[in-house]
């Protein structure tokens, strides 16, 4: 990350932002976006209904990588807009999408900053620091991909009743 | 996208003098301040033919056309004395200086190219316009465009839309259509490939999966409710989902 590359990834979230299809998107999902600093999106929605389970969540992303890379996403205490490994688990959904899967701890290699939650889909920046290899249909491509490709991936799996499995720590 | 390289210049003129940038979108509140301009003033983008087109404050503009942009600045106050004639495309209001154009006018000011249909809509009927047609707006009412074909009555009106990117196509097709030609006309029109594990499902954000249904018809699909009538149209909802990589 460079100071020089930062406008390059303001105008990337400024493109998602604007775009027409993406805001249809977010409109037909109930996506509720807020931009608490220039490279930084938090993202309410919500997954499937499943009994005794709160469904609604909150995303945080990331986006200084962007738009070479995709942006760090996480779930995160809708709260504090944080997630604290050691309290905060019940905000992070159980997912086991094959291009969408969640994990609690996860052991990076060297220590990443947004760890050890790892959203692992090759539209999460995380994905690309553990060891993981996409093929050539999956790899992000910014001119294809946006930071909405990235809360689709999400969002895609917590509908979806074969891969949304609740929450980590419970309702 | 915004991508550009890092020694490229993007030459704009706000209020007649001329800036560079090195950034390719800009948004009227970075303008005002590239200019030093009170913030509280309303930005227009200058368009041919000596139309105009309102910017809100956070809406972006892509600089990286074949002209040079050029912005003017009003104060608020101003705005009261120019008269404004407004008119509707699609989902979206726009203002024109002149109280009468041409649907190729209508094109510039709502950024459609030649190959966009546009119909005038009017007491619920929908005519197509020819560029060189002459619209009066000053007439009662906000006139209103739409870009959408209307739809023979029986046909349904199927939006397909491809996730990864949420690029939307909108076509017709017949009741007596099956899914797999809806889904193979869908992947036509958003021009993609078919790719090894892409998922189908009816539309946001009830969806349904379309894999096992692929044999049977859109009318088929209506018995089951996932087509659905709006007013006196059916219409459908298509998702084409490309696999990420993850686990």
């Amino acid at each position: 990350m460079t100071a020089a590359t930062h406008p390059l990834a303001e105008a990337f979230i400024d493109d998602f932002m604007a775009n027409a299809d993406w805001q249809r998107v977010a409109a037909d999902w109930g996506w509720v976006i807020r931009r608490p600093g220039p490279l930084t999106l938090l993202v309410a929605l919500r997954g499937l209904e499943l009994p005794g389970v709160q469904n609604a969540f909150t995303l945080r992303l990331e986006c200084e990588f962007c738009p070479s890379l995709p942006p760090n996403v996480r779930f995160v205490n809708p709260d504090t807009g944080e997630y604290d490994p050691n309290v905060d688990a019940r905000h992070l959904a159980r997912l086991t999408a094959p291009d969408c899967t969640t994990h609690e701890k996860y052991g990076f290699a060297p220590p990443y900053i947004y760890g050890p939650q790892l959203v692992c889909t090759s539209a999460g920046h995380g994905y690309y620091v553990s060891s993981h290899t996409p093929n050539e249909d999956q790899r992000w491509d910014p001119t294809k991909h946006s930071v909405g490709t990235t809360i689709q991936a999400v969002q895609r799996a917590l509908v979806n009743p074969l891969y949304y499995q609740g929450r980590f720590g419970g309702v | 996208m915004s991508q550009h390289a890092p020694d490229r210049l993007y030459r704009l003129v706000i209020d007649g003098a001329e800036y560079t940038t090195s950034d390719v979108t800009l948004t009227p509140r970075q303008l005002k301040g590239m200019a030093s301009l009170d913030q509280q003033r309303v930005v227009f983008l200058q368009l041919p033919q000596g139309q105009e087109r309102r910017l809100a404050d956070d809406e972006v503009t892509n600089l990286n056309g074949n002209e040079i942009e050029a912005f003017i600045t009003r104060d608020p106050a101003e705005l009261v004395d120019i008269q404004h004639y407004r008119l509707q495309v699609d989902d979206t209001v726009y203002e024109s200086k002149a109280p009468r154009i041409t649907a190729a006018d209508i094109r510039v000011i709502a950024d459609l190219n030649t190959a966009t249909p546009l119909f005038q809509l009017s007491g619920g009927h929908s005519r197509p316009v020819s560029d060189t047609e002459d619209i009066d707006l000053t007439l009662a009412g906000v006139e209103q465009f739409s870009t959408l074909v209307p739809v023979v009555p029986g046909d349904v009106h199927v939006t397909v839309t491809y996730t990864s990117n949420a690029r939307t196509r909108s076509f017709q097709m017949p009741l007596t259509a099956t899914v797999q030609q809806v889904v193979d006309e869908g992947y036509n029109k958003l021009k993609e490939a078919k790719r090894d594990g892409d998922s189908l499902f009816t539309g946001r954000p009830s969806r349904t999966s379309l894999t096992a249904l692929l044999g049977l018809t859109l009318s088929d699909l209506q018995v089951q409710g996932l087509v659905h009538t709006e007013g006196h149209t059916l219409t459908f909802q298509l998702d084409i989902d490309a696999q990420m990589g993850g686990a």
